[in-house]
């Protein structure tokens, strides 16, 4: 019967609690256990391992993370700065087709499709999808729904 | 009698010793293309399910589940393809043991030395536009094509899949 409790508290102690993810300031952090008490600089629970809470969606512009470099390398002349005119005339035009091309293949009910897949995989922002999305939100939000479906 | 039934049970399911992660590349692709996590899963069994990754890419998290791809010297080697992120990424691997307990990895951090772009890029004037706006409105258009490009390919697939 001691051999019994003993390997029993064995197993209990080597299991592992659950994790948190939280959020101090502009960092996040994994703690073992909750914090009892609001600590300076805790400001909320981002979710636990097992969905229990999750924060709210905010826009990327906290990390101190500097913007790449542009290689500027380039021989000047008024020719190839008119090229480079050109080229970025044709440029916006070429985006504002895509933009079309891809506001046609938005209907409502592949929006309706998409907006239910977050729901059902805890997925949280602060606005659902609709057609007005900005391109390059609805790209992070489809990598992260196709990777969501794929695994 | 009960615990010790309990306690059997427990280490049926707790034969994970150890979880490591790595990322298969040494780079980060750029944002929304794959980069694959992979969970070295020390355990006594062959088969451990499920392997979960719990992912916080630019703070909205999510979890994917892990495929058993390989068996190494060492463990067994699960993965998963996680969308690069835009900023920084952290990756949790787990193993469940019961409805509140999970025996995990220690976090992988993924953070990008620099940002290539937030947003697309605004509609200005070509009107004796500075040399270096030129450029970098260029490159800048260079990339909010190709991330149209493949959003509308990826959309494509999504509602084929969807339909079915």
């Amino acid at each position: 019967m001691k051999a019994a409790l003993l390997f029993l508290f064995v197993v209990l102690i080597s299991e592992t609690p659950p994790i948190y993810v939280v959020k101090r300031g502009k960092q996040l952090e994994i703690l073992e256990t909750l914090p009892r008490k609001k600590i300076d600089g805790y400001v909320e629970i981002i979710q636990s391992a097992y969905g229990l809470e999750v924060s709210p969606y905010r826009k990327i512009n906290s990390s101190n993370i500097q913007k790449c470099p542009i290689n500027r390398d380039l021989n000047m002349t008024p020719e190839v700065y008119n090229n480079l005119v050109e080229l970025a005339k044709k440029r916006l035009e070429r985006r504002k087709l895509l933009d079309q091309k891809l506001r046609l293949l938005l209907t409502d009910d592949f929006i309706k499709k998409l907006n239910s897949i977050e729901r059902k995989y805890n997925l949280k922002y602060p606005n659902p999808i609709s057609r007005s999305i900005d391109a390059f939100e609805l790209a992070n939000r489809v990598a992260v729904i196709l990777a969501v479906l794929a695994n | 009698m009960k615990f010790l039934l309990l306690a059997f049970l427990s280490l049926g399911l707790s034969q994970v010793r150890d979880i490591v992660l790595r990322t298969k590349e040494k780079g980060i692709p750029s944002v929304g293309k794959g980069l694959e996590v992979e969970a070295l899963v020390v355990a006594e069994k062959k088969d451990i399910t499920p392997v979960k990754l719990f992912i916080v890419r630019d703070k909205i998290p999510f979890e994917l589940t892990a495929k058993l791809e390989s068996e190494d010297p060492k463990g067994l080697i699960y993965s998963a393809l996680a969308p690069a992120p835009v900023k920084e990424m952290i990756v949790i691997a787990y193993v469940p043991i019961s409805a509140e307990k999970a025996i995990k990895s220690k976090p992988l951090f993924i953070k990008r030395p620099c940002v290539q772009k937030t947003e697309l890029e605004k509609e200005v004037s070509l009107d004796r536009i500075p040399v270096e706006n030129l450029i970098e409105l260029n490159e800048g258009l260079t990339f909010d094509t190709e991330l149209y490009q493949n959003l509308i390919k990826q959309i494509e697939t999504l509602a084929r899949v969807l339909d079915q």
